[in-house]
């Protein structure tokens, strides 16, 4: 939700985004991160599967 | 603006009908690869680059007699933005399409249309998504960019490149994803109480004028060019080629006279 009580960009003062004051910043880096963790895990799984497939 | 292009070429796709040799006569889709990876790689990341530019463009200096504000830059609708914000989101929505496109194929080519489809899924929200959070929302619309396009190729459409998906699906996701995220946000500058703020219903009743904006203009025009034997070319003229008709030339002579088909899905 839009964290000032008037619904306007003219209370904002510079750029704004998503979340801004709340917990929402850091939740959504940490799932990024942990995203980007398990697909680094998933992946290099697979991908020595298909180097070894070459090794035989 | 992406929806609207996507589902235009859907009502084109459905009178144009299937490439020679796309479909077996079991319905099941071949998949007829491009003439050279590289290039077609690099041509998607053109894009990627124009992105840039077209994004930035939207971009209004403050101070100007036409500038929505006189000490802050906005979107051309009035809500404040800078460059190097949009810049940054910019660039994880690129991260969260290709990383979740490639989880699932491994294609370069599909790698490439997840960039897209991951700016394209945040491009509604991009002034004001953190950056993670645009990241995320690119990462869901690259994992479901190839279950779409093969939605879409079993019922017998035939998307060369993935246009009906990456702009037209993944388009309306991102209208989508915008009200779920954005709800109470104003989507315009203005007055409080003036302007109106983004809420999912309106959001799904955006998504649907906009799949129509597109779909009826391109199914009718498609469908009188198609009455008229103007939309698609002589099957002899599509069996040589356009290179050859057209030009003429031998753009891939290391070819031959066909490429490599094979089925779209071995397992099947």
């Amino acid at each position: 939700m839009f964290p000032y009580d008037e619904a306007s960009w003219s209370v904002v003062d510079g750029a704004m985004f998503m979340g801004w004051g709340s917990a929402l910043p850091g939740i959504s880096t940490a799932i990024a991160a942990i995203i980007c963790v398990v697909v680094l895990v998933i992946g290099h799984r697979s991908e020595m599967e298909k180097a070894k497939a070459f090794d035989k | 603006m992406h929806a609207v292009a996507g589902f235009f070429a859907l009502g084109v796709l459905i009178n144009l009908g299937p490439r020679i040799g796309k479909f077996n006569a079991d319905g099941t889709a071949n998949h007829i690869p491009g003439h050279n990876m590289p290039l077609t790689v690099v041509g998607l990341m053109l894009i990627i680059v124009g992105f840039w530019g077209f994004l930035m463009a939207c971009v209004i200096v403050p101070g100007e007699a036409w500038s929505w504000f006189g000490d802050k830059a906005s979107t051309i609708y009035g809500t404040p933005i800078t460059l190097s914000a949009l810049s940054f989101n910019i660039l994880m929505a690129i991260s969260g399409g290709i990383i979740g496109s490639w989880l699932f194929t491994r294609d370069p080519f599909w790698m490439m249309s997840g960039a897209l489809a991951g700016i394209i899924s945040t491009a509604s929200g991009l002034d004001i998504y953190f950056p993670a959070m645009a990241f995320i929302i690119a990462f869901s619309a690259g994992v479901i960019l190839k279950p779409c396009a093969d939605f879409l190729e079993r019922r017998g459409i035939d998307d060369a490149v993935g246009a009906v998906t990456v702009h037209g699906t993944i388009g309306l996701y991102g209208l989508i994803m915008l009200g779920v995220w954005g709800s109470g946000f104003p989507a315009l500058g203005g007055a409080a109480g003036e302007v109106p703020t983004i809420n999912l219903i309106g959001q799904i009743v955006g998504a649907a004028v906009f799949f129509l904006l597109g779909f009826v203009p391109g199914f009718g025009c498609s469908w009188i060019l198609n009455k008229l034997g103007m939309l698609r070319v002589p099957k002899g003229a599509e069996l040589v080629g356009m290179d050859r008709v057209k030009v003429p030339a031998e753009g891939y002579p290391e070819w031959g006279g066909d490429a490599g088909i094979k089925p779209a899905h071995p397992a099947e």
